[in-house]
């Protein structure tokens, strides 16, 4: 009979019945640390002429949409920026929507491999590595849209204060400029993590590599780890490392994204709560992203023992409390438009929720607030139809969310005379479509070259990784009245 | 790692001989509470002074109680299983709600009730009649609504913080693992719950205080400070229960490990907000909002936002980093009674400007503080009570949750 350290499973799901059992965070009986890495290095191993039929028919479906992006931006770049639906007064039109939209999914990587880490959630180890690599592409996304949107793309790299004979410099009081340098710290920090956390696997599919290719493509990235101590010493330091530096930093990206609205003098984008606002909804999106992409993922390439249903109940409910701070902030707004007594704070958001674009503001309560409080059920936690239904429908309420603070302000502000409306060309939308095409490209690429779960991290949450585990627990249940922790599949 | 548990029993934790300390609070609170009124009706400023000096103090310690409530709820909500061995000194301070409920009612409500601007300047009439914006707010802010809420809240926090130590405090005797299972799965609503009254309450209490002025941002403001300074309460608080021998041997520095840095954590939280608020307002330039922040940050009251920078963000941020420090109980005790003066301050620097807001021929801007004996017997007055309600709570009961089916768990936890 095993026990187990009971301090050493913190921060996991607790037992369905009975609260002092912690469950095992990988399931099944006969798992071990070759189990493990077999069942996520073999994912990657699958020679290329024996790739999976399904992931062949999604890669050719991503690269054509990528390819679709490609032309369309090139069409963007020799026409003008007036082939997408922008106009006077709605400047930001759909390229802000999009960017923020993909800003937002990219937060929930980095939140679990850096405060879920910080706080000691064990369960991150299974997603962690999938979720970080869905955090960069989605990065990558939102960092193209504003990057087109200047008009002039040749002359991007003047937003960096680069010196220069002019003598000219970017606009350090503007918060778009603020957003340069948050995005690009948030992307290098996460990228940095990402590749850190996973040399160490890397290195894992290099000694298992059966040819050339492999043994040296996998053996540059792997940095010449060889898993001895002072490596292991090493790497532990600079994860904690990291994961503290990149805490504050999956706060500051999006409240910056915030101030880009809420600086402004416009109602319905200048209010107080939009930086932690703009937060919860960002980690609300993530974490849907990552159950959209996870779900179908652990189902195709058998992971769903590392990947457990346990995992899903919980992102399920991140997803709900994120969702439910985002119906608070879309409440206090509502009333503190009322109670501050501004006529045109009151106008906008009476406006949103009536006006032109009442559909917009009742899509996004809907799927925003609305829909996810199926997850106060246990059961439909367990249903991974509505979970899927569920995550997808998180994510079209967040671009709706988006779309509707941008649009509904800009077109609806102090004078009547300035109204407008704002109507998508096709342009807009197939590049939209096609953004989705070079995240999926990325992300297939990564289900299918990369180990997709962190194989040294869920070892450490393996019982067999606390060898004083034996014998060691009849202590705990010796000398205390109560039980002492068991885990289940043991006991 | 470490040594085999030992569960302690009942008597080896349960508080006894509490009940002279609590008649002292009491005595001390009454005592206060009478000096205070004394010198409010001395101070010839139609309680003006009084009633600032009395919501300051209302505030910081139901701050303190809230935070314990959220804490907690959220240990609930999150299944989780390190803060077993401390769950039950937040739960205790929860206990003062009640009365602080009575004193709300009385200080805060009866004046608006009656039509006195004490506070308020919303309850005098004609104050209101030269108010537009204020008469536009009249279906919220009114006497009889206002009475409404103020009973809601106290109602939502009694009911809850009674439910969840009530429910600790029989599973001590029972050990019956469903009530932990039943707490999990009603700390979700109450959170729900606990978020709203929050916030309307101090959009009530605080925010009204000028009630032109508003920020969507007020609630989660004034949340931050109220979980960090509960949280260096329920250090101090276990510290001292430790010494007294109920907890000895059973809290370690691990769990004071992470009393501090949730402690840390909402220093930098705190700040984020508070700067976010000021900074947005500050930055669109807007009168109708900057108004609150100028008088506060650039008249007379610049000195108090200097202090709340430097002393509730960057001495704090550094102070707390050390891992040493957060182990280390003398030392953690000292950063403590240090959070709790400048939640005291922050509450001040909210507050005390109001006072001669909205008084003919007051202006805060060129006023500035105006220290009294007042602020500090009201102090000793509520905390006295404060004191009396959560000393009265623990007398003769266990100052562990005995019965919780993690307390194994949370006294084998160690930080790795």
């Amino acid at each position: 009979m095993t026990i187990t350290d009971p301090s050493a499973f913190g921060g996991q799901p607790s037992g369905e019945d009975d609260p002092s059992v912690r469950l095992p965070l990988i399931e099944g009986a006969g798992e071990n640390f070759t189990t493990v890495t077999e069942a996520v290095a073999s994912i990657a191993e699958i020679p290329v002429e024996r790739t999976n039929r399904a992931w062949i028919i999604c890669f050719a479906i991503s690269l054509s949409l990528l390819g679709m992006l490609g032309l369309l931006i090139l069409h963007l770049i020799t026409t003008g920026v007036g082939v997408w639906g922008n106009n006077n007064p709605a400047y930001w039109g759909w390229p802000i929507v999009n960017f923020v939209f993909w800003v937002g999914i990219g937060h929930a990587g980095t939140l679990i491999s850096a405060i879920l880490f910080l706080t000691r959630q064990n369960w991150r180890t299974g997603v962690n590595r999938a979720a970080e690599a869905m955090t960069i592409f989605a990065v990558v996304c939102a960092g193209m849209f504003p990057g087109i949107h200047i008009g002039r793309v040749w002359v991007a790299y003047w937003l960096f204060p680069l010196p220069n004979q002019m003598a000219m410099w970017p606009n350090f009081r503007s918060p778009l400029l603020w957003d340069v340098f948050a995005v690009s710290t948030y992307a290098s920090v996460s990228l940095l993590f990402w590749y850190m956390g996973m040399v160490p696997d890397l290195a894992t599919f290099r000694d298992r590599a059966v040819n050339n290719t492999r043994r040296v493509a996998y053996g540059i990235f792997s940095l010449g780890w060889t898993g001895s101590s002072r490596h292991w010493h090493v790497y532990e330091r600079a994860y904690l490392l990291l994961a503290a530096l990149a805490t504050p930093l999956v706060l500051s990206v999006h409240s910056v994204v915030s101030f880009d609205f809420a600086v402004s003098q416009l109602p319905g984008w200048h209010t107080t709560i939009f930086p932690p606002y703009f937060v919860a909804g960002a980690i609300f999106s993530g974490f849907a992203m990552v159950l959209t992409l996870m779900i179908p993922a652990r189902q195709f390439f058998g992971l769903k023992h590392i990947i457990t249903m346990r995992h899903i109940d919980v992102m399920c409910r991140i997803l709900m409390a994120t969702g439910l701070m985002v119906g608070y902030a879309y409440s206090i707004e509502f009333f503190v438009a009322w109670y501050g007594g501004v006529q045109y704070e009151s106008f906008a958001f009476v406006n949103r929720a009536f006006g032109n674009y009442w559909w917009a503001y009742w899509i996004m309560v809907s799927c925003n607030v609305l829909i996810p409080q199926v997850f106060w059920s246990k059961k439909l936690r367990g249903n991974l139809w509505v979970v899927m239904i569920v995550s997808i429908t998180t994510n079209i309420g967040m671009w709706f969310e988006r779309f509707v603070i941008a649009v509904t302000s800009l077109t609806r502000d102090f004078v009547p005379s300035s109204w407008g409306y704002f109507s998508p060309t096709w342009v807009d939308i197939t590049m939209f479509i096609g953004s989705f095409g070079l995240f999926f490209t990325l992300f297939l690429l990564f289900l299918r070259f990369l180990p997709v779960v962190a194989i040294a991290e869920v070892k450490t949450v393996l019982p067999q990784a606390h060898a004083h585990g034996d014998g060691h627990g009849e202590s705990h249940s010796a000398g205390g009245s109560a039980a002492a922790p068991a885990s289940r599949h043991d006991a | 790692m470490h040594g085999p548990i030992e569960i302690p029993t009942t008597d080896q934790v349960t508080v006894t001989g509490l009940s002279k300390p609590a008649m002292i609070g009491l005595g001390i609170g009454v005592a206060g509470l009478a000096v205070t009124a004394a010198l409010g009706t001395s101070a010839g400023d139609e309680m003006r002074h009084f009633g600032h000096s009395m919501l300051v103090a209302i505030v910081f310690f139901l701050s303190i109680s809230l935070g314990a409530l959220f804490f907690t709820l959220l240990q609930h909500v999150t299944s989780a299983g390190w803060s077993v061995v401390v769950r039950r000194v937040a739960e205790a301070m929860t206990a003062a709600f009640p009365i602080l409920g009575v004193l709300a009612l009385l200080v805060l409500v009866v004046p608006v009730l009656m039509g006195w601007p004490w506070i308020y300047d919303w309850a005098d009439s004609a104050f209101v009649e030269a108010h537009e914006l204020i008469q536009h707010k009249a279906a919220y802010l009114n006497g009889k609504f206002f009475l409404v809420r103020v009973i809601a809240y106290f109602a939502v926090w009694i009911g809850v913080s009674r439910f969840f130590s009530g429910q600790s405090l029989a599973q001590d005797v029972d050990q019956d693992k469903s009530r932990t299972l039943k707490m999990q799965s009603r700390s979700g609503i109450c959170m729900i719950a606990f978020g709203l009254t929050l916030t309307f309450a101090m959009f009530d209490f605080m925010m009204s205080l000028n009630a032109e002025w508003f920020s969507t941002m007020y609630g989660v403001y004034m949340f931050a400070g109220a979980f960090w300074s509960s949280l260096a309460t329920l250090a101090l608080l276990t510290m001292w229960l430790e010494k007294r021998g109920q907890l000895k041997g059973v809290v370690t520095s691990e769990h004071y490990h992470d009393i501090g840095k949730l402690m840390f954590a909402f220093t930098v939280f705190w700040s984020y907000v508070a700067f976010s608020q000021f900074m947005l307002y500050w930055y669109a330039d807007i009168p109708e909002e900057t108004y609150w922040f100028n008088y506060r940050v650039w008249g007379d009251w610049n000195g108090f936002a200097l202090l709340l920078l430097v002393g509730h963000f960057a001495i704090p941020l550094l102070g707390l980093m050390s891992r040493h420090v957060k182990r280390n109980r003398s030392v953690l005790a000292a950063w403590a009674v240090y959070c709790l003066v400048f939640h005291f301050v922050d509450l001040y620097w909210n507050v005390m400007p109001e006072m001669v807001n909205g008084v003919p021929g007051g202006d805060p801007a060129t006023t500035g503080p105006q220290f009294d004996l007042m602020d500090l017997t009201a102090m000793i007055g509520v905390g006295g009570l404060f004191a009396f309600a959560i000393l009265k709570r623990i007398d003769g009961k266990p100052a562990l949750a005995i019965g919780d089916p993690r307390l194994p768990e949370s006294m084998a936890f160690q930080n790795i």
